[in-house]
């Protein structure tokens, strides 16, 4: 049996067990909806080009409630633990977590049913949720240095101008005052997509990827140009789609692709130095998602300069949001999830709590294998504008976020067993 | 030319891990350190880089013949740094120059101790030194994850008995896991005020 250690200030670095809980189990349901909804918008998917309707709710049934869901209480948890800073309130947690809820579900049934009403009672949780969480995470990098340190400012910042553009889009439906909608539609999605879960992918990766894998920590000053090349990508398309000049926006998904580059170039270079000899799917997930990113920024530039067919704009959603953002999500949840539960339960001061005895295996292959056929099969019906074949993508996803949901609770109920016999333990006769 | 007292923030440091780090006055040796024939090192455009310079300094260290100096321009004060050299028998002064440069003066007395650890980038730059309780590792000032990759790099090393002492500046909540599955245990030992000690075992089979 292995002894227990105090954690001392470590418990000041994690968060409550349920907070975790209620954003990554939100991000688990909201998984399980998003892939199905993609089937129920099949036949429109393909020629969609942004207005509330079913696609938007389909799409922001990914964005809110699993994209942000997993940021948000990654970073809230795994940025104390990196930093050695003590983690935000569990009453703050708790605020940040209801206004998204809140938001998020008013957002998606407001465009769901195309409710005016809806959509702009939806701003304010929102608003409020990202106003919270601006506030902490300003707090934990405050005083840091290094590049992460500026991944995330610049993250939150766009973060903050995406909610800004999300509220005018919001107001423009009942006041109309917006000269182009869909220019800054097009820029609250470049903001929300590359600008802050891109970077904070990009600012987490720093720790977590190296955390994955037991290897050194990568050059500060490779980190550095990823950022610096992240940064202008991010401005220099942004300033092509605020002034209508579609090769500027082209240049900034070309910078972005170097930013790319440079960053799986640096994250590959950790990875072949790793201590961990057996890799598990969640690096296949990974990898899928580093070359998802390279071809939605190319399907980007070639989108920007009309190269693309009509489906361009759809294909672009489809590898950004479910091939890149969501092949990295899930992967890494796959190494955050029995990984917290194992520094819960030395943070319980039980037995030592071994992260590979919480996950089910098979499960992770059912994930894998319905994650990797459906996002390919998704991709190929949006483009091809084949909507049976989007349908068949969708059911595939469909099972694989069932798998995921499986991989969750198995580690939830294995975690609260071993947590159970450890009470039972120090209640029996020694 | 030799170096003068100045009057700025001083640490002295002779012997090993653990002795207060008070500011002090400078020791005598100081007073005829002969500045021209030190070997000079400047650390801080390698750790702005994120480099880890330890193997360079170690290197200049061990060229360092008893009697003469080594230089060592730094950020901080390398507390950890100054106990392996205290061990490669020398004596090591610091001098808080300004805000983030810190002037480490270090004269090789005698010859070492224990022999310098055969190969420092096996734990990432992290002093590995023997004691009668096991093998310690301090891994201050490296930043997350790095203090867990050199714990593990060092137990998968296998250059130990079973038992490792971890020197580290925080509790490492990223290793708790990474014992557990390598069924390794960890339990508390006192420390410097600023210091987390951990004493690591091997669990039996």
């Amino acid at each position: 049996m292995l002894s227990p250690v105090s954690l001392g200030g470590a418990k000041q670095r994690l968060l409550a067990e349920r907070i975790p809980a209620l954003f990554f189990g939100t991000a688990v349901i909201a998984h399980v909806i998003a892939w199905p909804a993609l089937a129920l918008v099949a036949h429109d998917l393909p020629s969609f080009a942004g207005g509330p309707g079913p696609v938007l709710a389909a799409v922001h049934s990914l964005t809110l409630g699993v994209l942000l869901s997993t940021a948000f209480g990654a970073s809230l948890q795994m940025l104390p633990v990196a930093l050695g800073h003590s983690a935000p309130t569990e009453g703050v947690c708790l605020a940040i977590f209801a206004a998204l809820v809140t938001g998020a579900v008013l957002m998606i049934t407001g465009f769901a049913l195309s409710s005016i009403p809806l959509m702009t009672a939806a701003v304010l949780p929102l608003a409020g949720a990202v106003a919270l969480y601006v506030r902490a995470i300003t707090r934990l990098v405050r005083g840091g240095s290094g590049s992460l340190r500026w991944f995330i400012l610049t993250a939150i910042l766009a973060l903050t101008l995406a909610v800004v553009a999300a509220a005018a889009l919001a107001a423009n439906y009942s006041l109309g005052f917006l000269p182009d909608h869909g220019r800054i539609a097009a820029m609250h999605a470049v903001l929300a997509g590359f600008g802050f879960m891109g970077l904070m992918a990009l600012g987490l990766s720093q720790i977590l990827i190296p955390m994955f894998a037991i290897a050194e920590p990568p050059e500060e000053a490779a980190l550095r140009r990823a950022y610096g090349l992240a940064a202008a990508a991010l401005a220099v398309a942004l300033a092509g789609l605020g002034a209508g000049v579609a090769t500027l926006t082209a240049a900034g998904a070309a910078v972005g692709m170097l930013a790319a580059a440079q960053h799986v170039r640096t994250m590959g270079a950790v990875v072949a130095k790793r201590l961990r000899r057996r890799m598990g799917p969640e690096f296949i997930l990974i990898g899928a998602s580093w070359v998802a990113l390279l071809l939605a920024l190319l399907a980007a530039a070639g989108g920007a300069l009309d190269l693309l067919p009509e489906t361009g704009s759809a294909l672009v959603i489809v590898l950004v949001l479910y091939g890149w953002l969501l092949s990295l999500l899930t992967g890494v949840l796959q190494r955050i999830l029995p990984f917290l539960a194992s520094m819960q339960a030395a943070r319980k001061q039980t037995r030592s709590l071994a992260p590979a005895k919480l996950v089910e295996g098979r499960a992770l292959q059912v994930h894998l294998y319905g994650h990797l056929s459906g996002l390919g099969a998704v991709a190929a019906g949006t483009a091809a504008a084949v909507p049976e074949l989007i349908v068949a993508g969708a059911a595939a996803g469909t099972i694989g976020a069932i798998g995921f949901a499986w991989f969750a609770v198995t580690v939830l109920l294995r975690t609260r067993s071993h947590l159970k016999a450890h009470a039972l333990g120090r209640l029996s006769p020694s | 030319m030799t170096r003068g007292a100045r009057d700025s923030e001083v640490c002295p440091r002779t012997g090993a891990a653990g002795e207060a780090n008070a500011p002090a006055d400078p020791p005598f040796w100081l007073q005829s350190f002969d500045v021209g024939g030190a070997t000079r090192i400047d650390v801080r455009p390698s750790l702005a880089a994120g480099r880890e310079p330890f193997d360079d300094i170690m290197a200049l260290a061990c060229r360092v013949v008893v009697g003469r100096g080594l230089i060592i321009e730094a950020p901080f004060d390398p507390i950890p740094l100054r106990t392996v050299l205290a061990e490669q028998g020398f004596e090591t002064f610091a001098e808080r120059i300004e805000a983030g440069h810190w002037q480490v003066w270090c004269l090789r007395q005698r010859e070492p101790d224990v022999a310098p650890p055969a190969d420092f980038s096996a734990t990432g730059g992290a002093p590995v030194w023997r004691e009668a309780d096991g093998v310690h590792i301090d891994v201050r000032g490296l930043t997350a994850p790095a203090p867990m990759v050199a714990i593990v790099r060092l137990i998968e090393s296998g250059k130990h008995d079973g038992i490792i002492v971890a020197h580290l500046s925080r509790d490492p909540v990223h290793l708790y896991p990474e014992l557990a599955e390598r069924n390794w245990a960890a339990s508390r030992l006192p420390g410097d005020a600023d210091e987390v000690r951990l004493r690591l075992t091997k669990a039996p089979a």
